[in-house]
């Protein structure tokens, strides 16, 4: 049972002569999950894709089954029984289940496919892991944890002993997380020795039964989970004591800027009424695909809405273009950094300055203005404490929270006075977010409405001087920051 | 590992392009330069040596440019070769240089012979009209004009043109249709690529019969875009129509080697006359069993004689007896085959 | 500080690549031929570029955005054959200004039916400027029945074939060679474009959108409308050059420019324009329309075959941009 299948000895890896990692020991054991935390940067995913045969060590060694082995690519990687399931998972959307599973050694006689084989495996594997799926649908229509556990039968699948997943609830709703912990529970039972990297500290209680705490490229601490305090080991994340998660900052909340009322589009969302104060920091819970983020990209002016009336200090608006929208004092951080939040291919400078182009424009905003651009970049560079080698380096090139800290920087560059964020810290660190915790505090004492979107209670209940319950598509409760608890959210949702 | 690569590919380049500047033409252009005043230097060359030995002295008598339109057939290519192998027994180097069909192409390739000062004449088979721009200039600097095969319209600033005309084969095609079926028969005709010089050429020709034999009823006009394929899928439909058809023009033998395999399958090839332009092998192939009735030859040798020969004259200063020389065209039946065939002694 | 200036400098020298490349094909043809390195060639290769160059500013515009406009060369023809017909003949008379507007509106009109497809209709790129070129060029043969139109307003056959401070000798002789006027339509069109893509906020925006049209959409920006004008504008360029195609050769052929949309689109990606968006500068899409100027003015100098001269195309444009994926842009 605490048979270590595989282990790592002080591996070190270095880029550009910054090391990275020095000489970090480290080990998973059969039917255990280990979790590795620390904050973005940390060597994490450094130390993930030396397992995975992406990167070559600079030195020390891998150990698998006490044998020492070295993988020039992640494919001898999944041979060997080393699989991972990535954040960003890839699979082909126009393909169905089973194919999927099979992809590149589908079962074949000749070249013919022997798809009714194909099938039966699929089947008996799935079964095998108690997983509910239809192996004949689409990829694409498929929810984000239904192809995350098609991720993990697909792993599984290869004989994987070890299993490495990287943020693999980021995205799900709780009763996913669940099934999700299920099929770990699975995988744990099998002899699979699983590795789970994770933000949510919450997460590792429920499911972890060791827990490595990595920083600067050095494991701080390994022990086991029973022996775990969640104070000490978010200070030896970080480096520093953090008082508290939640920053208390004093405000006051007042008079009324922003009204909805009624606000319905057909088969997305219906009869959405609320009201937003300034100085107000107001919440929206539910379940993915409840709605939330249709409302605010409807409010927002990227999507329609075709009933209902939005009022800005009680004078209507329509807000039918994101330039409406902006002009009459909107932000909105997107829910999908990657997707809808940055141009990644473009530099720190172009992403900051995509919302005020006109604004800072020479002769009536027509001749882009690169002094004043880089002077607004550098500001706010400083202002959101960014991480950088100058304003022209590559956004790809940034860390999750200094990704986001970017989307949020640009739109307080267009001094809005209602800001919309959608899953503010989704897969950033710890670190970063507690600055974007304190940035929003700080915001709204500085008399902005803020809406926040998550899909993570405790930030919700820490946060939300108010928050609104949603459910397919309604508003399901209302609950003040008093009143609200885990328990209460819950049952809002379910009792609908 | 990518750098060395890259350098390796380089390199090849490099290599690659002298290879091809030196040993792809005719002679080197780095060795010979400015103008007309060259002859001595070009003696000694080794190129001209290569090239003319026929000439008593041995001494060039100046570098031609050679233009084409393209030289995709073999037609075009044979005259080609005819030209440079015609030019230089009677003493001229001569660079080569086609345009791919397409006109502004070639009004570079003017433009680019002018300003390299290298050259004494310009030969032109004109791509289209847009060219007489590019011989305003090469007049201006002084460097004798002549068109050859394809002509343009406005002659001003061309001194000699040199032409076998392609409406009179056009003509020629259908005069001798009606000939062997009567004033009252059904004609398909397969056109070149629309708007292309040669295709209104010989369709003048054609035009220029109909309107003469009011009897001939043209049952199918289509573009077979001088291609095979292309003419094959226009002439099944037709066949496949039903429609009478009694005989086929076909504006080169390339469109006509797909015409008669349809005609194959539709056994009716050798009955139905068809005429076409160029003589190429298979065409002269099928005219001796008796596939086809004739194919009209543009009578590469004596354009390009008639060329040089009008080009000598006007660098010696003297003046022609006609600015305009009409070439005739070669109608190759089964009655002279051999005799034509003799004559080429299997050059293409 | 040291990083950060080893950095500034390898991207100056992935900036400056692609004019060594240049560089080092005019020291290879002069090495080759005495002709090649005179004024009078150089001011011809730019000459020769102006049409390519004016038909790649635009297109520039539209790969940036992450599109592609293949109905350029059709356009050039139709705009050619009409503008041709407003001078000629009956209307040999007119004012040039007249052709010269024909071309430029037939070329935005074009442009803007390519613009509304694909940012309003949602039309892929590729399909719906591969409709366009089908239809403009279908549309010029039937205007000119396929025939060419020749005997064009003289005055207009100077707008490209005419030079600044050209004289001739007693004889008739070009004395002085002098600057055709195509080249200051080619210098003029680069700095419009460069202004244009790289010091106005609707450049900026240009970017924006072709590096994450999301994004750029939840910016605030107008992504259709700055979709559609990219089209607009490479439809505007294929104007101009209707009629500048028209005047150079002095005639409107319903043929005419065919296929090149694909030697501008090489010579943008030789420049370093990504064909996926978002990636790009107007300098580096000038000197790649001036490297396939000059391997083509090279190669005719030499006397190279026409179809030599494709195949060493293909290698060099594989070369160039080989080494810009793979030496210049190496990352972390």
């Amino acid at each position: 049972m605490s048979e270590a299948i595989l282990q790592v000895k002080g591996l070190k890896k270095s880029f550009n002569g910054v090391e990275v990692l020095h000489s970090v020991d480290f080990a998973a054991k059969a039917g255990e999950v280990t979790a590795l935390v620390g904050e973005n940067g940390a060597g994490k995913s450094t130390l993930m894709k030396i397992l995975m045969g992406e990167y070559t060590a600079d030195g020390g060694e891998v150990l698998l089954d006490g044998k020492q082995v070295q993988f020039a690519n992640p494919h001898q990687a999944l041979m060997s029984g080393i699989s991972m399931i990535f954040q960003e998972m890839s699979p082909f959307p126009e393909l169905t289940v089973a194919e999927n599973m099979y992809i590149g050694r589908e079962p074949h006689a000749g070249c013919f496919l022997k798809k009714k084989e194909q099938r039966q495996m699929a089947e008996r594997r799935l079964a095998e892991l108690g997983i509910d799926l239809d192996i004949s649908k689409k990829v694409k229509s498929l929810t984000v944890s239904q192809i995350q556990l098609l991720e993990i039968a697909k792993a599984v699948s290869y004989d994987s002993r070890v299993v490495i997943m990287d943020e693999p609830t980021s995205s799900l709703t709780d009763s996913e997380v669940n099934l999700l912990f299920q099929t770990i529970h699975t995988l744990k039972e099998k002899n699979v020795a699983v590795i789970y990297i994770s933000h949510k500290l919450d997460e590792l209680f429920q499911i972890a039964d060791h827990v490595c705490v990595l920083r600067d490229g050095q494991i701080i601490s390994s022990r086991p989970i029973q022996e775990v305090d969640r104070n000490v080991m978010i200070s030896e994340m970080v480096g520093r004591n953090l008082d508290q998660i939640y920053p208390s900052v004093e405000k006051e909340i007042g008079e009324v800027v922003f009204q909805a009322e009624h606000l319905t589009s057909k088969g997305v969302f219906s009869d959405v009424s609320f009201s937003l104060r300034k100085g107000e920091i107001l919440g929206f819970a539910g379940m993915v695909g409840a709605g939330r983020t249709q409302v605010a990209e409807a409010i927002f002016g990227v999507e329609k809405y075709q009933e209902g009336t939005l009022k800005l200090n009680g004078r209507t608006i329509r807000n039918r273009n994101v330039r409406e929208a902006i002009e009459g004092g909107f932000a909105m951080i997107p829910e999908d950094r990657a997707r809808c939040g940055l141009n990644l291919g473009g530099s720190i400078r172009t992403n900051m300055c995509a919302t005020v182009l006109d604004r800072i424009g020479k002769v009536h905003g027509l001749l882009a203005n690169r002094a004043k651009e880089q002077e607004l970049t550098g500001q706010m560079s400083e202002q959101m404490h960014i991480k950088m080698n100058g304003q022209e380096e590559q956004a790809a090139f940034l860390s999750g929270g200094n990704q986001q800290k970017i989307v949020v920087g640009k739109w307080l560059l267009t001094k809005p006075e209602i800001v919309i964020m959608d899953e503010p810290t989704r897969g950033i660190d710890v670190g970063a977010k507690y600055e974007i915790y304190q940035l929003i505090k700080q915001l709204a004492k500085e008399g902005k409405a803020i809406i926040l979107i998550s899909s993570e209670m405790p930030e919700l209940l820490g946060m939300c001087d108010r928050i609104l319950v949603m459910k397919d598509g309604r508003i399901v409760g209302e609950l003040s920051s008093q009143e609200a608890s885990q328990e209460k959210i819950m049952a809002a949702i379910v009792n609908h | 590992m990518k750098k060395m690569l890259a350098i390796l590919l380089t390199a090849g380049l490099v290599a690659g392009l002298t290879a091809c500047s030196s040993g792809g033409s005719y002679d080197d252009a780095a060795a010979t330069s400015d103008t007309a005043q060259t002859t001595e230097e070009a003696a000694a060359d080794e190129t001209a040596e290569a090239a003319t030995d026929e000439t008593a002295d041995g001494a060039s008598l100046g570098k031609l440019l050679f233009l084409q339109t393209h030289n995709d057939n073999s037609f075009m290519a044979y005259m080609g070769e005819m030209f440079v192998e015609t030019a230089q027994a009677a003493g001229y180097e001569v660079d080569h240089l086609t345009a791919d069909s397409d006109e502004a192409t070639q009004l570079s390739q003017i433009e680019q012979g002018i300003a390299s000062g290298q050259y004494v004449g310009i030969v032109c088979d004109c791509t289209g009209e847009g060219v007489t721009q590019g011989f305003k200039e090469a007049q201006e600097a002084g460097i004798v004009v002549i068109t050859m095969h394809e002509g343009v319209q406005d002659n001003t600033n061309v001194d000699c043109v040199v032409a076998c005309s392609l409406a009179d084969t056009g003509y020629e095609a259908i005069r001798l249709e009606v000939e062997e079926l009567g004033e009252n028969f059904n004609l398909a005709i397969v056109n070149g690529s629309e708007g292309h010089g040669a295709t209104v050429a010989i369709r003048e020709g054609y035009d220029r019969a109909l309107e003469e034999f009011t009897g001939i009823n043209v049952v199918f006009d289509g573009a077979g875009n001088w291609n095979a394929e292309e003419a094959m899928a226009l002439t099944e439909t037709w066949f496949s129509s039903g429609e009478q058809i009694d005989g086929i023009v076909c504006m080169n033998d390339g469109m006509a080697t797909g015409v008669r395999q349809v005609m194959r399958d539709n056994g009716v090839l050798g009955t139905i006359p068809i005429y076409s332009n160029d003589c190429e092998e298979n065409t002269l192939d099928a005219i001796e069993a008796g596939e086809q009735r004739g194919s009209f030859d543009m009578n590469a040798q004596a354009q390009c004689d008639a060329a040089v020969d009008a080009m000598t004259k006007l660098l010696n200063g003297e003046t022609l007896e006609e600015k305009e020389i009409y070439v005739e065209p070669i109608l190759v039946t089964i009655d002279n085959l051999e005799e034509y065939r003799a004559s080429r002694e299997g050059t293409y | 500080m040291e990083q950060a200036n080893r950095k500034k400098h390898r991207e100056l020298v992935s900036k400056l690549g692609i004019v060594f490349v240049l560089l080092g094909l005019i020291v290879l043809w002069s090495f080759l031929s005495d002709a090649f390195f005179t004024t009078n060639n150089l001011l011809l290769i730019i000459k020769q570029a102006t049409l390519y160059g004016i038909l790649a500013i635009g297109m520039t515009f539209v790969l940036v955005t992450g599109g592609i406009d293949l109905s350029v060369g059709s356009i050039v023809a139709l705009a050619a054959v009409f503008s041709a017909h407003y001078c000629s003949g009956d209307y040999l008379e007119l004012p040039i200004i007249i052709p010269i507007l024909v071309a430029v509106v037939i070329g935005l009109a074009c442009g803007a039916v390519n613009g509304i497809g694909v940012a309003f209709c949602g039309i892929p790129p590729f399909i719906m400027t591969m409709c366009m070129m089908l239809a403009a060029r279908g549309a010029a043969y039937v205007y000119t029945n396929a025939k060419a139109i020749f005997n064009l307003n003289a005055d207009f056959v100077n707008i490209a074939n005419g030079f600044l401070g050209r004289t001739f000798d007693d004889q008739g002789l070009v004395d002085n060679y002098g600057i055709p006027y195509m080249v200051f339509y080619f210098v003029i069109a680069m700095a419009i474009g460069m202004v244009l893509l790289h010091c106005t906020t609707y450049g900026r925006k240009i970017f924006a959108l072709g590096g994450n049209k999301d994004a750029a959409r939840y910016s605030g920006i107008n992504t259709r409308l700055i979709e559609f004008s990219v089209y607009v504008i490479s439809g505007l360029c294929a104007g101009i050059c209707g009629f500048l195609m028209a005047s150079r050769v002095s005639s409107g052929n319903a043929n005419a420019a065919d296929g090149y949309e694909m030697t501008v689109i090489s010579a943008c990606v030789i420049g370093g324009v990504s064909l996926s968006g978002g990636v790009g500068s107007m300098y580096g899409t000038m000197i790649g329309v001036l490297i396939v100027g000059v391997i083509s003015n090279g190669m005719d100098i030499l006397g190279i075959n026409t179809y030599f001269q494709e195949i060493l195309q293909a290698v060099i444009i594989f070369a160039a941009v080989y080494i810009d994926v793979h030496v210049n842009r190496k990352r972390k």
